[in-house]
C-alpha cells in the first residue's frame, strides 16, 4: 500500500467504503495494487 | 518476566485470580504480544486522545481561532481545536470562515499519494451542534479502533496456532485478546464490557 496514509486512516476509509479491503497472507487488511494505482494517479486537468 | 516455582509466570485477572500462563505458555504469550506491541501502542495513543475529547466542555462562547487554512475548493477554514494527531495526518475541529456550521476535518500530509488525488483535506463529520459533531467523530473513531484491534487479534491468533500449537494456544489467544481489549476499551459498565467481550469472541471464531 503506497497511499501515504497511516493504518488507522486506511481502516477508517475501509469502514466508510472509501477503500475496498482484501486480506494478505497474514490476515492483515490491505488495499489492492490496482486501487492504490487508481487513487494515486494525479487528476487530469 | 515473573517466575513462580522457577517457571516463567504471567498472572491474569484481578489480583491474579485468573488462569495464569505458566512456562512455555508464558514464553509464547510474551513473544507474540511483543510482536503486536508497536501496533497496539499506536492504538492506545489514539484511544487516549479520544478519551480526552469526551472530557472537554465544547459549548464555549466565543472560542478562539487557532489557525486558518484554505482548502483546494477555495473555502477558508478556521481551526478551533486539534482533535487527534495521527502518524501521517491530523484531525481538526473547524468552521468555514463566517459560518456557524461545525466540521471535523482530516488533513493529510502534503504530497502523499492520496492527498494528490483527493486534496489535502477531507470533511469527516458536519453539523450545527459542536458537541454532537465531535462526539459523532469520537464514535466513528472508536468503531475504527475496534475494527483495527480485531484484525490485530486475528493475526495474533494465526501466529499462535501456527508457531505454538502444542503450548495451549487457545489459552494464549484468550490472554492476548484480554490484553488488546484493555487497550481500546473504556468508560463502559462491567456488564457491557463482558457482553461485548463475548460478542467479540463469537465474531473472532470466524476470523476477520
Amino acid at each position: 500500500m503506497r497511499l501515504g496514509l497511516d493504518p488507522f486512516t486506511v481502516y477508517s476509509f475501509i469502514q466508510r467504503d472509501r477503500l475496498s479491503p482484501i486480506l494478505d497472507d497474514e490476515g492483515e487488511y490491505i488495499v489492492s495494487e490496482q486501487e492504490v494505482a487508481a487513487l494515486a494517479k494525479p487528476k487530469k486537468e | 518476566m515473573l517466575k513462580k516455582d522457577g517457571q516463567p509466570w504471567i498472572p491474569r485477572g484481578p489480583r491474579g485470580s485468573g488462569n495464569a500462563l505458566v512456562g512455555d505458555e508464558a514464553l509464547a504469550y510474551r513473544r507474540v504480544s511483543d510482536s503486536m506491541q508497536r501496533d497496539l501502542h499506536q492504538m492506545e495513543k489514539i484511544k487516549e486522545q479520544l478519551n480526552a475529547l469526551e472530557q472537554v466542555r465544547w459549548e464555549r462562547p466565543n472560542p478562539p481561532v487557532l489557525e486558518t487554512f484554505n482548502a483546494s475548493d477555495g473555502t477558508t477554514w478556521d481551526v478551533y481545536a486539534h482533535l487527534v494527531e495521527l502518524p501521517k495526518s491530523r484531525v481538526l475541529l473547524c468552521r468555514p470562515h463566517n459560518s456557524s456550521d461545525w466540521s471535523v476535518i482530516q488533513e493529510f500530509e502534503e504530497g502523499c499519494a492520496y492527498a494528490r488525488k483527493h486534496g489535502r483535506t477531507e470533511v469527516l463529520v458536519q453539523g450545527q451542534n459542536v458537541r454532537d459533531v465531535v462526539m459523532d467523530y469520537v464514535a466513528q473513531a472508536n468503531h475504527t479502533l475496534r475494527f483495527s484491534e480485531r484484525n490485530l487479534v486475528a493475526n495474533a491468533q494465526k501466529t499462535v496456532w501456527r508457531q505454538f500449537p502444542e503450548h495451549n494456544p487457545g489459552k494464549i489467544v484468550e490472554a492476548l485478546m484480554e490484553h488488546c481489549d484493555k487497550a481500546v476499551t473504556h468508560n463502559r459498565s462491567i456488564g457491557e464490557s463482558q457482553s461485548e467481550a463475548q460478542d467479540i469472541r463469537r465474531s473472532r471464531g470466524m476470523r476477520v
